[in-house]
């Protein structure tokens, strides 16, 4: 099980390396409808997130994450154990 | 099989004898990571138990004759048991993009806003179960809302026959097909049981298809060809569909082929995106593991195909048996319900290289070259110094395909260019219209596509579109939507702009924004401009300022998009001022003010 700060950096610098966003300007409240990410690359970013993870989002947990700390607690609750 | 509307086709499924009823669709589960089926039987029967709780719902005990249920759902399955459940008891269906496709919920929302209000009766809103709370909150308190699973393996309700006795007319409403889903328009196109039945029929003839065929899918079911093209027809013609999501394969766009390759289907459909993105991301070594050989008809319609595409997937998918006899460009629209025309299964497909200087309406094209997609010199063909265009067949049963001058007049002359209008039983209705009578009827049944084409050996050549949309990776941008919006960033009017492609033969080329404007932007302006951007204007990728008049028009004052594109690529427009709005000069902008926060 992995804790949700944890979780949060890994995401960050896979958000980081995959938009060129700054680490720093990467906030847990950061809304990715609102980012500037076109759908295909939104959903581009949501596959590397799905292998760094080992997890897949359906389509529908695809759509409903709006943040960074949405995709936190989803990520969360499917490395659960 | 004698059914004269869609509600038949799903009683015959839905009869506890019907063989038919083996017939299955089958949804990719990504989490069990593999397809959950469902009998066509059982989901006309679970759809019958659909449509009366609508009725319930709405408190229509005759039926829903005329009322509108939006459906919003990302699962396949969800989203045609809402279809056919609406129906089933006269409602009148319309599947939205949802808020991946559309880039917000926002935009989704607003839609529903729309639509909902649009008519007499407010509309039936069909959520999915799990999206998001957050998303409900938005949706006005008019408006009437279902909630619908997504397991097609759940628990269901059945009813072995509709919940009210009712029978369409062949040239009833069956369901609303929106037109545009990028930009924030409302256009929708009004299509009967009749055009359906006609249509899906009318592709198998023409491909001279058996009883047995099998087929896969992943393109959105709000689309023409995703919801025509592959789900009526399967379900119409008793063929097995295998359907993922577009999702699931802009992820893995290798599922689509393993499920060919698997399930031995023997139809699928894509536009360019489709074959280019397989082309791309599939590796050489998965190419070659797969077994294709029983693959019988790959249509590529949409846009205008390109001749790379054909070419790179042939060359990818030759080692795992693709021949190019089976590559089946086709021609359609929304307006015609979908296909118009089709080329010969028995015949492998071609192209024409043109001079490009000859194409123009009334003029006759200066073909250079012929070559079919087998000919060795396909690689090598130069495609800067001529326009290759891909035959798109002939037209289908019941369709009349004429080429007219800018007066609607019929040329008759074959090789003479013109504008592409329809007559035939798969042309819609018409419009969808906020009026009592519901659609705005095309002229005397004929409808003027917008499109240049060219007859040339009987067979049909789209050469250039007039009608003011852009087209990238299969989305659809209503030009007056974009302009609109850019006008409204540089605080100019919408006179003074022109967005079009540079070439619509060229899915890479600029889309540009042509403006009427005095004055320069500097960079820090043009970078807020971006940030500030919404998610609908992004298309454009090249901005032009030029001075007043430079926008070509018409003795009207009509903006004339098509010769902007001439001019374009004469190198013929005499701009002040260019600024690139490439997706990295986003993301740089974006950057600069993140790091200032």
């Amino acid at each position: 099980m992995t804790d949700n700060k944890t979780i949060l950096h890994r995401l960050t610098e896979i958000i980081a390396e995959k938009t060129k966003l700054s680490v720093n300007g990467i906030k847990p409240d950061l809304n990715l409808e609102a980012s500037g990410l076109d759908s295909f690359a939104r959903i581009e970013l949501i596959l590397v997130i799905e292998e760094a993870f080992d997890i897949e989002f359906s389509d529908s947990e695809s759509a409903n994450v709006a943040t960074i700390d949405d995709i936190v607690n989803l990520i969360a609750d499917k490395t659960a154990i | 099989m004698s059914s004269s509307n869609l509600l038949d086709v799903m009683k015959r499924h839905a009869q506890p004898t019907s063989t038919k009823s083996q017939s299955e669709l089958h949804c990719w589960d990504g989490s069990e990571k593999k397809h959950l089926p469902v009998s066509y039987g059982e989901l006309s029967q679970r759809a019958f138990a659909f449509g009366a709780d609508i009725l319930k719902i709405t408190g229509a005990a005759n039926g829903s004759t005329g009322r509108i249920v939006m459906i919003t759902c990302h699962s396949p399955y969800a989203t045609l048991l809402a279809f056919y459940g609406a129906i089933s008891v006269g409602a009148i269906p319309m599947i939205f993009p949802m808020p991946l496709s559309l880039g917000s919920h926002e935009a989704l929302t607003e839609r529903i806003r729309h639509w909902g209000f649009a008519f007499k009766l407010p509309a039936l809103l069909v959520l999915e179960e799990n999206l998001s709370e957050k998303f409900h909150d938005y949706i006005p308190a008019e408006i009437q809302q279902m909630r619908i699973s997504d397991d097609p393996q759940g628990h269901w309700d059945v009813l072995l026959k509709p919940s009210i006795e009712h029978d369409p007319l062949p040239d009833d409403v069956a369901f609303f097909q929106t037109t545009s889903s990028s930009t924030g328009d409302h256009k929708a196109v009004a299509i009967s049981h009749r055009n359906i039945l006609v249509n899906v029929t009318g592709i198998r003839k023409a491909q001279n298809m058996s009883a047995d065929e099998r087929m896969a899918t992943w393109l959105p079911l709000f689309h023409d060809m995703g919801l025509v093209g592959t789900v009526l027809f399967s379900f119409y013609n008793d063929y097995p569909l295998f359907i993922m999501t577009p999702t699931q394969f802009v992820k893995r766009p290798m599922l689509w082929l393993k499920c060919m390759h698997e399930h031995k289907c023997t139809i699928a459909t894509a536009p360019n995106f489709g074959f280019d993105y397989c082309s791309r991301l599939v590796s050489d070594k998965d190419a070659a593991e797969m077994d294709l050989s029983h693959v019988k008809h790959l249509f590529i319609g949409a846009e205008p195909i390109r001749i790379s595409t054909i070419d790179s997937f042939l060359q990818k998918f030759s080692a795992s048996g693709i021949r190019p006899q089976v590559i089946r460009p086709a021609y359609g629209l929304a307006e015609s319900t979908i296909i118009t025309s089709m080329t010969d299964p028995q015949q492998i497909s071609h192209f024409v290289c043109l001079d490009a200087d000859s194409i123009g309406i009334n003029q006759p094209v200066k073909v250079l070259d012929k070559l079919e997609f087998d000919d060795p010199r396909l690689s090598k063909h130069d495609a800067s110094k001529s326009v290759a265009v891909c035959a798109a067949g002939t037209a289908i049963d019941d369709m009349l395909i004429e080429i007219v001058d800018k007066n609607g007049e019929t040329i008759e002359q074959e090789g003479v260019a013109g504008e592409i209008a329809l007559t035939g039983t798969s042309v819609a209705l018409g419009y969808v219209s906020e009026s009592d009578e519901l659609i705005d009827r095309f002229p005397q049944g004929r409808l003027r596509t917008g499109d240049i084409g060219v007859i040339l050996d009987r067979e049909l050549y789209i050469l250039e579109r007039i009608k003011n949309i852009v087209i990238r990776n299969g989305e659809n941008f209503l030009v007056s939507a974009l302009e609109e919006q850019w006008a409204n960033l540089l605080a100019v009017s919408h006179e003074h702009i022109a967005v079009f492609e540079s070439n619509i033969h060229d899915p890479t080329s600029d889309i540009v924004l042509l403006v009427e404007r005095h004055s320069p932007i500097d960079d820090e302006a043009i970078d807020q401009l971006l940030v500030a951007m919404p998610k609908e204007a992004f298309p454009i990728n090249r901005i032009l300022l030029c001075k007043s008049r430079e926008i070509p028009r018409t003795t009207s004052g009509k903006k004339r998009h098509f010769y902007c594109r001439k001019l374009y690529q004469k190198n013929d427009i005499k701009f002040q001022q260019e600024i690139e709005v490439s997706p990295q000069r986003i993301m740089v902008a974006m950057r600069a003010i993140s790091d200032n926060v």
